[in-house]
C-alpha cells in the first residue's frame, strides 16, 4: 500500500463516484461523471495542487490503475476496485492550504526580477510570450486563441494561460486597468474551455477561479517579495520549469508575460520593464 | 510525399512520451513534418494550415498523429506510432522514436532510479537553485559551477547537512567516487585511503602519490576551495569526513586545504579525530605547530600527505618526505647561466601547485610575486608580465575568462613559457603537467616546441624543472611524457614539492652567483 503525504484543499476523495480517467507512470487522474470534477493522484515529488493528492510511492506506481476503474475511499484507504496494489492510505496526510495572494506593490527592480525568469525559457516559450504582447492594448483575442494550442497532454497554450492568470490576479487587485483586462480575458476563456481536453480544461477552470499549484504560488510570492531576492526567484522559477516535459516552462512563460505586461502599465515606478 | 493522419480516441499519453515520438519521427529520413498533438480545435486548424485534410468527429480528448512523409516510410511510421502509443513506452533502443534527453533531474531519475548523485554545471547565478532541486530529490551534488555567491553556497550546504547529503563545490572540479573519476581526476588504484580536499590539483597530487606508491583510494571528495572559509564553516568537509568515518572501506583519512580559520580548523579536526581512524592533514601554509595540538598526523607538502597516509596504512611510522639533492645535470645547467639570469619563473596549470611552489620559494628566502599570492608573497603589477621571481596560476579566472582552462588547452602555458624563457633575467622555469580525465590528451605537444624555441633564443637557456602529476594508468602515459620532457633537457621531479625545492635552490644559487660576480 502507498500513502498520501498531502491533500489539496479542494480535493474531495471521500465523494462517491470516482473512476480512473487516465493513468501515467507517476500520476493518475480521477473523474466523476456527474459533476465533471477531477482529482489528481501524483507522486510526492510533484508540487501540491488544489485538487491533488501527493503520494509517497516508487516510480511507476500509476501503472496499477486502469482507465475506467472505480475508486472509493473506505476506512481511510483509497482503493481501486479489485486491485490490491492500488491502495492508498489517506490517514495522516496533511492538508495543503491555499496560500495567500501576495500584496501587489511598487517594485523598482521589476526588470531584474523578470530576468530571473526568462533565462529558463526556450524558443517555444518566447513565441508564446510574443502572442501575449500582440494587439496592444487589448490582448484578449490573442490570448484566447491559445486555448488548446500546441504540444503536450496539456497543450502549451493552456499551460501558458494558467501562469498568466496566476500573476495577473495580483495586478488585478492593484488597479482598474489590469482588473478590466483580466475580467475580459477570463470571460473569453470560460467560453472556450470546451476547446481543450478534460485535464487541461480542469486546470484552466481552477486557474480562472484563482486556484494554482504550490510551485506557481511560491514563484508568485517570490516575485512580489518587498526586498529583492533573485536567488529565491530563480529557485522558485526553476522548480516550476522542471514540471513535465515543457508544461512547467510554458507556465513560467505565462508568468513572465503577465509580469511584463501588467508591470508596464500598472505603476509608473516600475522601472526597467520594456 | 504522402499526407496522412490517424486519430486515437480518448487516449492520454504524458507529454514526455508525446514529445519523444514527435522528435523521433522528425529526425527520420523521409519525414517532412510530424505532429503528435491533442486534437483540440486550435491544433486541428493549425494542421489544416499545414496542408492536412480537415478532420471530422475528433474531440479535444483524442490524440492525433499527423505525418507528411515519403511513401516508402509512412506505413512504417504509423506502425511504430501504433505500438508506441498503445503499449507502455519501451526502453531506449532500436530504430523507433528515441527518447528525449532528460531536461530535468526528475526525468533523469525516472531513467535511472538508482542514481544518487547529480553533477551541476550551469552558470553560477543558477547553480544554487539546481543544487537545491537535486538535494530535495535526495541526490548528493557535485557543483562544478563557479561564481556562486557565498550566501547561496551556505544555503545549499545547510540544506545538504539537514538531509545528510554531500555537496562537493561550488567550483569543485575533481572527485573520485566509488572508483569513478569526476571532472579532472586521475586513474588511481582503489584502496583504503579516503581524501577530503578543498583543492582540485591538491587532491590529484595526493591521490596519484598514493596510487604510485602502490596503495589506493577509497573515496576522494572535493569540497570546493571556499568551503573552509569562516562564513561557510567547512560544512562539506565535515560531511565528507563523516562519510569516510562511516565508510568501512576507508582506513586512513587525508585532509587537504588552504589554512582555515582557527575555529573552523578546530571543528574540522575535532570531527576527523572523533572517528578513531588515523588522520593525515595538510593545510597549505599553515603553521605545523598549531596543528600538533590535535591528534592528527601533520604533513608539510601534498606529496608528504600521500606518503604519510601510505605509511600509516601499512603500519609504518610516518616519516617526512625524503627530498633528493639537486641533480648534477641541473647544477651544471645553472652554472652555465649568465649572471643576470637569476629569477625563478613558475608557470602552473594547477592552482594548488602554484600555491605550494610559492610557499617553498618563500621558505628559501626568495621574494615572490604572483597573480594569486599566498601570505608573504606580493601581487604582480600586471599578471601578463613576470617581474622578479614570479609564480603564476594560469588556471585562475583572470586568465581563463573566455577560454578553456590550461589543463584542457595548454596553449596559454606554452606561450608563457616562451615569454618567460626568452627573458634574459630568467634563470629557472618551473612548470606542471597535469594528466588524467578532463585534461588535454596531448598535454606536451605544444610544450616541446615552446622549449625548443626558448633554447634557440638563448645561448645559455634557463633550467627547466617540471613535475608530471598523474599515474601510469591515466589515458595519457605519465611514463612516456616524463621521458619526452627529459629528452628535451627538462629536470623531472617526482612531486611538486620536489620540483619546487629544486627550482628555488637554483634561483638561490643564481642570486648568490650574481651577488659575487
Amino acid at each position: 500500500m502507498h500513502f498520501a503525504v498531502s491533500i489539496g484543499y479542494l480535493a474531495q476523495p471521500a465523494l462517491p463516484g470516482w473512476s480512473v480517467h487516465s493513468s501515467f507512470d507517476n500520476a493518475v487522474n480521477l473523474c466523476r461523471a456527474g459533476d465533471r470534477q477531477m482529482l489528481a493522484l501524483v507522486s510526492e515529488r510533484y508540487p501540491d495542487g488544489p485538487s491533488a493528492v501527493r503520494i509517497a510511492a516508487p516510480v511507476g506506481w500509476g501503472r496499477c490503475f486502469q482507465r475506467g476503474q472505480t475508486i472509493a475511499l473506505r476506512n481511510g484507504v483509497l482503493c481501486a476496485e479489485g486491485v490490491r496494489d492500488a491502495a492508498i492510505g489517506m490517514r495522516g496526510a496533511r492538508i495543503w492550504s491555499r496560500p495567500d495572494l501576495p500584496c501587489g506593490r511598487v517594485i523598482e527592480d521589476a526588470g531584474c526580477r523578470l530576468e530571473s525568469l526568462t533565462g529558463l525559457l526556450g524558443q517555444q516559450q518566447a513565441w508564446l510570450m510574443t502572442s501575449a504582447e500582440a494587439e496592444m492594448p487589448d490582448n484578449t483575442d490573442a490570448l484566447s486563441a491559445l486555448v488548446g494550442m500546441g504540444q503536450g497532454l496539456t497543450p502549451a497554450g493552456d499551460d501558458f494561460l494558467v501562469g498568466y492568470l496566476c500573476l495577473g490576479r495580483v495586478f488585478a487587485a492593484m488597479g482598474d486597468r489590469p482588473r478590466v483586462e483580466l475580467n475580459r480575458l477570463a470571460g473569453s476563456l470560460r467560453r472556450r474551455l470546451c476547446r481543450t481536453g478534460d485535464i487541461s480544461e480542469h486546470h484552466l477552470r481552477l486557474a480562472l477561479d484563482g486556484h494554482f499549484n504550490s510551485a506557481l504560488c511560491d514563484l508568485r510570492s517570490a516575485m512580489f517579495q518587498p526586498a529583492a531576492n533573485y536567488g529565491s526567484i530563480r529557485l522558485a522559477a526553476s522548480d516550476l520549469a522542471a514540471i513535465g516535459a515543457s508544461s512547467g516552462r510554458d507556465t513560467l512563460a505565462g508568468v513572465a508575460a503577465a509580469f511584463r505586461r501588467f508591470a508596464a502599465f500598472t505603476v509608473h515606478a516600475y522601472a526597467g520593464v520594456s | 510525399m504522402t499526407t496522412r493522419m490517424k486519430i486515437y480516441r480518448d487516449l492520454y499519453k504524458d507529454s514526455v512520451s508525446l514529445m519523444q515520438l514527435s522528435a523521433g519521427f522528425a529526425q527520420r529520413d523521409g519525414v517532412e513534418r510530424a505532429s503528435i498533438v491533442m486534437a483540440t480545435e486550435t491544433n486541428l486548424r493549425q494542421l489544416e494550415d499545414a496542408g492536412f485534410d480537415p478532420v471530422d468527429g475528433a474531440t479535444p480528448n483524442d490524440l492525433i498523429v499527423a505525418l507528411i512523409a515519403d511513401d516508402t516510410v509512412i506505413d512504417d511510421l504509423f506502425e511504430q506510432a501504433d505500438s508506441a502509443l498503445k503499449a507502455r513506452p519501451a526502453a531506449n533502443g532500436g530504430d523507433g522514436p528515441q527518447p528525449l534527453p532528460p531536461s530535468s533531474f526528475e526525468m533523469a531519475i525516472e531513467g535511472q532510479p538508482d542514481a544518487n548523485m547529480a553533477v551541476v554545471s550551469v552558470p553560477g547565478p543558477f547553480a544554487a537553485a539546481e543544487a537545491i532541486k537535486a538535494l530535495r530529490l535526495g541526490l548528493n551534488v557535485m557543483l562544478f559551477s563557479d561564481n556562486v555567491p557565498p550566501a547561496q553556497e551556505l544555503e545549499v550546504k545547510k540544506l545538504a547537512r539537514e538531509r545528510g547529503l554531500l555537496v562537493m563545490g561550488p567550483d569543485c572540479g575533481t572527485a573520485i567516487i566509488n572508483g569513478v573519476p569526476l571532472g579532472f581526476a586521475n586513474v588511481v588504484n582503489r584502496g583504503k585511503i579516503g581524501i577530503v580536499a578543498a583543492s582540485g590539483t591538491g587532491l590529484q597530487e595526493v591521490s596519484c602519490r598514493i596510487s604510485n606508491a602502490g596503495a589506493g583510494i577509497s573515496q576522494a571528495i572535493g569540497t570546493g576551495g571556499h568551503d573552509l572559509a569562516a562564513e561557510i564553516g567547512g560544512l562539506s568537509m565535515l560531511t565528507g569526513i563523516e562519510m569516510l568515518i562511516a565508510d568501512p572501506q576507508t582506513e586512513v583519512i587525508v585532509l587537504v586545504s588552504k589554512p582555515p580559520s582557527a575555529e573552523v580548523a578546530k571543528g574540522i579536526l575535532g570531527a576527523a579525530c572523533a572517528g578513531g581512524k588515523p588522520v593525515v592533514v595538510h593545510f597549505l601554509g599553515a603553521d605545523a605547530a598549531e596543528l600538533k595540538g590535535h591528534n592528527v598526523i601533520v604533513a608539510e607538502s601534498l606529496a608528504e600527505a600521500g606518503e604519510k597516509a601510505v605509511a600509516v596504512l601499512r603500519g609504518d611510522a610516518p616519516e617526512p618526505l625524503c627530498l633528493d639533492d639537486l641533480p648534477q645535470a641541473a647544477m651544471r645547467a645553472a652554472e652555465r647561466l649568465v649572471p643576470q639570469a637569476q629569477y625563478l619563473r613558475g608557470v602552473f596549470c594547477g592552482g594548488t601547485f602554484c600555491a605550494e611552489s610559492q610557499l617553498f620559494a618563500l621558505r628559501a628566502g626568495l621574494k615572490v610575486h604572483s597573480n594569486v599570492p599566498v601570505r608573504g608573497a606580493e601581487a604582480l603589477n600586471d599578471i601578463w608580465i613576470s617581474e622578479g621571481h614570479s609564480i603564476v596560476d594560469l588556471g585562475d579566472d583572470d586568465f581563463t575568462r573566455g577560454r578553456a582552462h590550461p589543463m584542457i588547452d595548454p596553449t596559454l602555458r606554452d606561450e608563457r613559457i616562451v615569454s618567460d624563457g626568452t627573458d634574459p633575467l630568467t634563470g629557472v622555469i618551473q612548470f606542471d603537467v597535469v594528466l588524467g580525465y578532463g585534461a588535454s590528451m596531448e598535454p606536451i605537444e605544444g610544450l616541446l616546441e615552446a622549449l625548443r624555441r626558448v633554447k634557440e633564443a638563448r645561448s645559455a637557456p634557463p633550467v627547466f624543472v617540471a613535475h608530471v602529476c598523474g599515474t601510469d594508468l591515466d589515458p595519457q602515459s605519465r611514463h612516456e611524457i616524463t621521458a619526452q620532457l627529459q629528452a628535451e633537457g627538462v629536470i623531472a621531479a617526482t612531486s611538486n614539492a620536489q620540483a619546487s625545492v629544486w627550482a628555488s635552490a637554483i634561483a638561490v644559487q643564481c642570486q648568490t652567483a650574481m651577488a659575487s660576480a
